[in-house]
């Protein structure tokens, strides 16, 4: 889940947009709450969670957020070996 | 908005430093103590003053100590690596290792110690001398390495641009003379003039997520396009990972007593290596769970009930990121440490190859250098080496390029024609309609994600896979679009991603034998006659893949190469 932040806690200081280094925030305007821009690109290095000086940002966990590995249907299969 | 129309700028420098994680950083330092004169230009696509990976890093360092010898060590790694060892080269970087770690301590990182300030190692992979030294806080250790080095840069007046993305290297004849890229928020058009490149862009990967979304396959095309020579692009990163949620930090675990068990509780490393069992290398641990898996003895769990209580502290996280990860996963009812029931699983996260350079990163092309995880170097991977072996060879291209530029002279101006060909091709992208990068490489990364790709291979699956990537290639490529610049950095991610895919293919298709993370079930066996070497890629005269096998050359080594780490085990 791409990151929410909280606008009552918000301090509009922009350091969640310029730390991620995914650019999910995009730029930061002055004196505003920081847009999501791209949610789905967050990876949740939770570098902004952290360095948000107001405890403004949440992010939900656990996450099944990558492509793991997976056997191939049929080919190669059967009995007990490799 | 017309692309075509974005502004554009020529930035001159002394030397373009092409990404600003670890290697970069130790590279631009080197070239500024060196010459303080020099204009040092590092461009990342990433946040200003992040550092790369490494500030997400626990910390890690492998260093051989004094008093130590190098010489083992390079032993351990030509067993560790199957023999695919430049010895000469690993002596000289080992022998550098502790210098780089007190740098380190110099700048103010801390190391773990015990009472008497000796640094406190954790051995690795069953290797009677390599170990890694953990820093003090573990969590934190990368974190305060990076903003170290970043500190560093502003001292030393190394100048940084950040979110742009470097994407074509200009050449005259065989010397390079600059590059050009784009910014991804604004879209603004750069021409880079240097009289020396370092590509210091990190390790080639899928985008598997937490631990290396940034570093993936647009540096290998453009060094591939730029006649560079790459190498070890067979190998490949399994780890395991749990299903669920990110997690890192298991080879640790392994060394002091952790090991995966299958549904029947079995530890099943035992059977596959009765020698080294459970602790081993990664790579073989995710092909005996894939072997296990689909024999029908799956899920895989990690048992940590082993591990000695005073150890704890090499294994509990205190601060950073990864005491938030076990924190938030407490908060869902997860406790990492007791919990019995969370499955692991087999995940590709990256490539080991890279360019292959000579022993100062130099390249075939004149004036361009590559340093850190961009060069290739290690067949199998060892932790602690990511953090030492960057600034290790960071430092050592940094000192050659300061060399090389005392001498060298201006290269001509990247011309008016070039810029604007290249400038044209990079936007052609631009777009809204057709498919998102993301759903185009949802499709390599399925790919990639077969048992019988990634571990398990053979010429059926293999050949399979490169059909089913031409087809996307045909098919989906020329569809992908890119909305604004932000997508167009995305776009250009998955573009490499493409070449990186083929290459590990058909390096893969190439080695009819197993070694090191490289497993065939139709070549099981190791063939030392004709795969003792590394198998080499570039670009040919038509744009295709040229590969050969380029021999160990043994006649020049100090140690013998009779004893292989993958005789260790029974498949
Ligand atoms: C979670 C985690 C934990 C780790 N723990 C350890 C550890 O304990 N010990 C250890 O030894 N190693 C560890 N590593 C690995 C280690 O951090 C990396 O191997 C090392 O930092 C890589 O440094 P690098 O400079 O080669 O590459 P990177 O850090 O990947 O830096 C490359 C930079 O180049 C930029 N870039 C890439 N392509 C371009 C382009 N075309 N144009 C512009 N910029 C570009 C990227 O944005 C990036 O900032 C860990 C890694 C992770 C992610
Ligand atoms: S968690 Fe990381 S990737 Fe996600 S928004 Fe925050 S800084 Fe960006
Ligand atoms: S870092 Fe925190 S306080 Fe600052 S802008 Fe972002 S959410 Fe608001």
């Amino acid at each position: 889940m791409p990151p929410v932040i909280d606008p009552k806690k918000c301090v509009h200081c922009g350091t969640c947009a310029q730390i991620c280094c995914m650019d999910v925030y995009g730029p930061a305007k002055p004196q505003t709450v920081p847009q999501v821009r791209y949610p789905e690109e967050c990876w949740h290095c939770r570098a902004c969670v952290m360095d948000c000086p107001a405890g403004a940002i949440e992010l939900t966990y656990p996450l099944p957020m990558m492509i793991l590995c997976k056997d191939a249907p049929a080919r190669g299969e059967g009995g007990d070996r490799p | 908005m017309d692309w075509k129309q974005v502004p554009e700028t020529v930035l001159r420098t002394d030397v373009l430093i092409i990404g600003g994680g670890a290697a970069g950083m130790w590279a631009a330092k080197r070239l500024k103590e060196n010459d303080p004169g020099l204009d040092v230009l590092m461009v990342d696509k990433g946040p200003e003053s992040w550092g790369g990976l490494m500030r997400l890093a626990g910390g890690d360092f492998a260093a051989v100590l004094p008093g130590e010898s190098v010489d083992d060590w390079v032993k351990d790694v030509v067993y560790y690596w199957d023999g695919l060892c430049e010895q000469d080269v690993m002596e000289d970087i080992f022998s550098q290792s502790y210098d780089r770690l007190l740098d380190y301590k110099n700048l103010g990182c801390e190391f773990l110690e015990d009472e008497n300030g000796n640094l406190r190692g954790v051995p690795q992979r069953g290797l009677d001398h390599c170990r890694l030294y953990p820093a003090k806080l573990k969590g934190t250790g990368g974190q305060n390495m990076a903003e170290a080095m970043v500190k560093e840069m502003v001292r030393l007046g190394v100048r940084r641009m950040s979110r742009t993305l470097v994407t074509d290297l200009v050449k005259d004849g065989d010397r390079v003379i600059g590059a050009v890229g784009f910014h991804s928020i604004t879209g603004e058009y750069y021409i880079f003039q240097a009289r020396a490149v370092i590509v210091a862009c990190g390790n080639a990967s899928w985008k598997p997520g937490y631990n290396s979304n940034t570093s993936t396959g647009e540096w290998v095309d453009m060094c591939f396009q730029a006649g560079v020579e790459l190498r070890n692009f067979e190998t490949l990163t399994v780890m395991n990972a749990p299903k669920l949620f990110f997690w890192e930090g298991q080879a640790i675990y392994l060394a002091l007593g952790g090991r995966f068990v299958n549904a029947l509780g079995e530890p099943f490393m035992d059977k596959y290596s009765p020698v080294l069992g459970a602790n081993t290398d990664n790579n073989y641990i995710t092909r005996a769970m894939a072997i296990e898996i689909r024999n029908g003895r799956g899920p895989i769990y990690l048992d940590l009930s082993q591990i000695k209580p005073e150890d704890m502290v090499f294994v509990k996280p205190q601060t950073g990121n990864q005491m938030m990860n076990y924190e938030k996963l407490l908060a869902e009812g997860i406790d990492f440490f007791h919990d019995k029931n969370i499955e692991f699983i087999p995940q590709v996260q990256l490539t080991l190859g890279g360019a292959a350079t000579a022993p100062d990163g130099g390249t075939g092309v004149e004036g361009l250098y590559v340093c850190g995880r961009s060069r290739s170097l290690d067949y199998v991977y060892m932790g602690g080496f990511g953090l030492s072996s960057t600034a290790i060879t960071g430092y050592i291209t940094g000192n050659a390029v300061a060399d090389y530029l005392r001498t060298a002279s201006a290269g001509r101006e990247v011309s008016v024609g070039e810029a604007a060909g290249l400038k044209e091709k990079l936007y052609s992208p631009m777009g809204d309609a057709g498919l998102t990068p993301k759903q185009v490489l949802i499709k390599v990364q399925n790919l990639m994600s077969h048992y019988d790709v990634c571990l398990l291979k053979s010429a059926e699956s293999l050949t399979a896979a490169l059909g089913e990537l031409d087809r996307l290639r045909t098919e989906e490529l020329p569809r992908m679009y890119a909305a604004d610049p932000h997508y167009l950095l995305k776009y250009k991610e998955v573009e490499g991603i493409f070449l990186l895919t083929e290459l590990y293919l058909r390096a893969s298709l190439l080695r009819q034998e197993s070694r090191g993370s490289h497993y065939r079930l139709d070549y099981p066996k190791r063939n030392d006659k004709d795969f003792l070497g590394w198998i080499v890629q570039r670009q040919g005269a038509d744009g295709s893949v040229v590969q050969r096998v380029k021999p160990v050359p043994l006649a020049r080594y100090k140690h013998p190469v009779d004893r292989f780490y993958s005789d260790n085990f029974t498949f």
